[in-house]
């Protein structure tokens, strides 16, 4: 089939120049430094010389660093999976609405801003006399993945039909042969996926050794931040460019061992008036299978409800259990410049970060799905590409375009910076939007009259604005809660998480905790509401259709 | 189909014997103190619509559910507390309930590798019951690659390849095409006729339970109204629900008075009629029914023989095979006759009689006696 690009493909120039401003033209300035012997960088006359990698190959203290990234990295991704898989097991079992409910529990922390998160930890790791050991790295690692596991493995396992399992059983299987042979090889997607995710993020953490593992753990990461901190750009970009292969390998590699297709048709079937749990009978691996979820929803939400508690101290420094009770902490944020002038940057930045990557989604997204553009595959790979490589690279290499624009720390660094981060996001929802609606209503408006702009504004954008709206709050957060980026692009006034950040590396005040505790409530809120507005416009909906 | 080394596993597995079972869910009772005996070899068919708590009773014989209340037992030992894998019995499952991970003969051969049979003859009997459903050369296919009416084969392949002393199949045709439901149903019978095994079946198409069942089960509510072989059933139902159920009705509210003329008398919309439907009470309010194929109609209007009501033609419908006139009866009651081949030569508008055999007006009381 010839590709004919039609007038639609015009649009995802602005995403185009924007993704290669941002994205594709910083990364290829990190690669060219990492070919400099010295580091410099220079479009005009580059130098080719393999002087930093020939480095990395030479000094053990490079592949210490290489070998320690890699095997925390899978260290964590074990852990987390073999949490995960148990809990997902009996959420997917359980009847709908609490699944619902207990996957609401699972997700919070990810809803929650990571520095609250590793704040958290910070309280609480000491008094396990773990702070500052590769331990203390690899929990606050699996902490931060168990979200994005659970979340995969409960959609992969609540696809398993359990009519599978009954059909195994009646075949003579027992409930340990019918898991090991029929339940366990249909979430090997899942798993392949889930897995992949994980170890891919794993690679790329900054901010949990930094400050969970201490100066001693040092990973890729911690090393290239480092390393440009003191300007030694060709050891740090070297080391990124290693980053970035092994990852794409790692997530090439993962998918061709794991990712066969074979799995994909899972029998959806009906199961009519059948109760999910009739298979679950206690015995002892189920049971102790419940125990374990119970422990797992206790990791998860404790570290938050500590954070609660310590922001009501009347103590000036931070204790636990919480002396006395007083909301001192929260009047003080309210009076203090400097944590209000850095939410006030936070909002800013957010705001227009949710509105310059839901607009540029959406140009991208109408011009990937309609344009019937050539290299429409490798097109969508190279807006989703931002989410793959590790934040730590698109940080130093943007800080590095940025500082030659004379960009960092204005408006317009920040907001580069995070869309970039969003863009992907957006892009793939809206895209989903716009190909799950075609374009048959679309043009039974033009039929009846309406031009193809018109057409496209009372049918397709009425029919996608709620998921724009969802890209839009996802952009939104992605900004509200990005620190890496942030920490690289600010000079004096910083952001929310930044200012967390600054605070939690200098001193500890309760502040910190009454900050968190608000960045929770506001997620909470938030969520509610969006609980409320669902619930009211399906009921519409039904109402709608005489139900 | 071929079906080598089956009709020597005939023999059966014995009664199956349902006593008092009740089940809820919850506060609601989907099935309310069920008892039955199903002899060995049998092809009983439960009949009922959605909701009527067929599809728990079969999950229940099965394993899959533990009733609330009961027992349920196969040639005298109770099976009740024991768990699917340990009862022997097959499954065929509404969604088929294929392995998508599995090939068709990695499907088919599961249940001998779960009880350790050597591979050699576990090969040859999965390439035996591929061919007795007519599969003979797909074993290496994955079930998405295959149309609704072969993974229902495989389906069924593999619930009988360990030759189990019962075969339980939860509407097994339900999602495929008129024709081919046909075609299975009737390859199914011969399958079953062939090699002796109990088969329940649970479906809500009547005519799948005619075609296939020695036995037909109806249920209503959680209960069983009633059990009988097909031919019985239709003849002589019940009670009006079943009637219903089993084929078309011509209905009118009635009230029966004292026996007459060798039957019952009847007083109805149409002026009085007479019954000699089995074992009909004779006395109170009910209904009368005629199934619409023991109609008779001819030109004109009625003479005072029994049974004969005057009628106006509101529709004649040829349908090739078969016809259908639509009838306004006295009362505006409306009716309706079916017949083979052409129809009668009556015009639509125009005023007929219409009669019928008095062992065919069946009568059902409202206390529910017959």
């Amino acid at each position: 089939m010839r590709h004919r690009p039609n007038r639609a493909a015009l649009l995802v120039l602005p995403g185009l120049i924007f993704l290669s401003a941002t994205f594709i033209y910083p990364l290829i300035g990190l690669f060219l430094r990492s070919m400099d012997p010295e580091g410099r960088l220079s479009f005009t006359a580059p130098r080719f010389a393999l002087l930093n990698y020939a480095g990395l190959l030479s000094d053990p203290l490079y592949q210490v660093i290489l070998k320690n990234t890699f095997i925390v990295a899978a260290v964590a991704t074990v852990v987390t999976l073999v949490l995960a898989y148990p809990v997902c097991y009996f959420m997917s079992r359980l009847p709908g609405r609490w699944a619902k409910v207990l996957l609401i529990l699972a997700l919070f922390p990810f809803w929650t801003s990571i520095l609250v998160r590793l704040f958290a930890f910070t309280q609480i790791l000491p008094h396990f006399g773990v702070m500052y050991t590769t331990t203390a790295t690899v929990i606050g690692m699996v902490y931060y993945l168990l979200p994005y596991m659970i979340a995969v493995l409960y959609a992969t396992m609540v696809g398993i039909d359990n009519e599978l399992i009954n059909a195994a059983r009646t075949l003579g299987a027992n409930m340990r042969q019918a898991m090991l042979r029929i339940f366990m090889p249909l979430t090997k997607p899942g798993v392949a996926v889930g897995s992949t995710m994980v170890f891919v993020i794993s690679l790329g953490f900054f901010l949990t050794p930094a400050l969970l593992g201490g100066g001693s753990d040092l990973t890729v990461s911690t090393y290239i931040q480092q390393q440009v901190n003191i300007a030694k750009w060709g050891r740090a970009s070297a080391m990124g460019t290693v980053l970035l292969v092994l990852t794409l390998v790692a997530y090439y590699g993962f998918n061709r061992l794991f990712g066969s297709d074979k799995g994909g048709i899972l029998g959806g079937g009906s199961q009519k008036g059948v109760s999910r749990t009739e298979g679950l009978r206690m015995t002892w691996p189920v049971a102790s299978g419940f125990v374990l979820t119970i422990a797992v929803f206790a990791f998860l939400l404790a570290p938050l409800v500590i954070v609660v508690l310590l922001s009501f101290t009347s103590t000036t420094y931070l204790s636990f259990p919480p002396k006395g009770f007083s909301g001192r902490w929260y009047t003080g944020f309210f009076t203090d410049r400097d944590w209000l002038g850095s939410a006030w940057l936070s909002l800013k930045v957010a705001a227009l970060t949710a509105v310059t990557a839901t607009i540029l989604g959406l140009l991208t997204a109408i011009g990937l799905v309609r344009g019937n553009l050539p290299f429409q595959r490798f097109m969508s790979a190279m807006f989703l590409a931002p989410l793959i490589v590790p934040v730590i690279l698109i940080a130093v290499s943007l800080f590095d375009i940025a500082n030659r624009f004379h960009l960092v720390g204005t408006l317009t660094g920040y907001v580069a910076g995070h869309a970039l981060l969003a863009l992907p996001v957006t892009v793939l929802i809206a895209s989903n939007a716009l190909r799950s609606i075609g374009t048959e209503l679309e043009l039974a408006a033009r039929t009846l009259g309406a031009s193809r702009v018109r057409a496209f504004l009372s049918v397709t954008a009425r029919m996608i604005a709620p998921s724009l709206a969802v890209a839009a709050i996802f952009a939104f957060v992605t900004s509200w809660d990005e620190p890496v980026v942030a920490l690289f692009m600010s000079t004096g006034r910083s952001t929310l998480p930044v200012h967390i950040f600054n605070h939690i590396q200098t001193e500890v005040s309760p502040m910190v905790a009454a900050v968190s505790t608000m960045l929770m409530a506001v997620v909470l809120l938030g969520g509610l509401f969006y609980a409320l507005v669902s619930a009211l416009r399906r009921r519409r909906l039904q109402a709608g259709f005489g139900g | 189909m071929n079906h080598s080394g089956y009709a020597a596993s005939s023999g059966q597995g014995g009664e199956l014997a349902i006593e008092n079972v009740t089940h809820r869910y919850g506060t609601v009772n989907v099935l309310n103190n069920i008892s039955a005996r199903i002899p060995g070899g049998e092809f009983l068919t439960l009949l009922g619509a959605s909701g009527s708590g067929k599809t728990t009773l079969l999950r229940i014989i099965g394993g899959l559910i533990t009733p609330s209340e009961g027992r349920i037992s196969v040639a005298g030992r109770d099976i009740t507390g024991l768990p699917p894998e340990r009862r022997d019995i097959g499954f065929v499952f509404q969604s088929y309930a294929l392995f998508p991970h599995m090939t068709v003969g990695e499907n088919v051969a599961f249940s001998l590798s779960v009880r350790g049979i050597p591979k050699q003859e576990s090969s040859r009997r999965v390439e035996e019951s591929l061919e007795l459903v007519g599969l003979k050369g797909l074993s290496g296919r994955y079930p998405g690659q295959l149309s609704g009416g072969q993974q229902q084969r495989v389906a069924l392949a593999r619930a009988l390849v360990f030759k189990p002393n019962m075969l339980l199949l939860d509407e097994p045709l339900g999602a495929l095409d008129r024709q081919l439901r046909q075609q299975l149903a009737v390859e199914l019978r011969s399958l079953q006729r062939r090699s002796g095994i109990t088969m329940i079946y649970v479906t809500h198409d009547q005519e799948e339970a005619f075609t296939m069942s020695t036995l037909v089960a109806v249920m209503t509510n959680g209960a069983i109204r009633q059990m009988a072989p097909p031919a019985d059933l239709y003849r002589s139902p019940s009670d009006l629900t079943v009637a219903q159920f089993v084929g078309d009705l011509n209905e009118a509210a009635c009230e029966a008075a004292g026996t007459a003329d060798g039957g019952v008398r009847i007083q109805s919309p149409f002026g009085p009629l007479v019954s000699t439907y089995t074992s009909a009470s004779s006395h109170g309010r009910g209904v009368c029914a005629v199934r619409p194929e023991h109609l008779r109609l001819r030109p004109g209007e009625p003479s005072d023989a029994v049974n004969e009501i005057g009628a106006t033609v509101r529709a004649v419908i040829f349908g090739g095979s078969w016809h259908r006139v639509d009838l306004e009866l006295p009362s505006g009651v409306v009716w309706r006759a079916e017949g083979r081949g052409e129809p009668p030569a009556v015009e639509e508008g125009g005023r007929v009689t219409v009669s019928f055999d008095p062992e065919r007006l069946m009568l059902f009381m409202n206390n529910g006696a017959r």
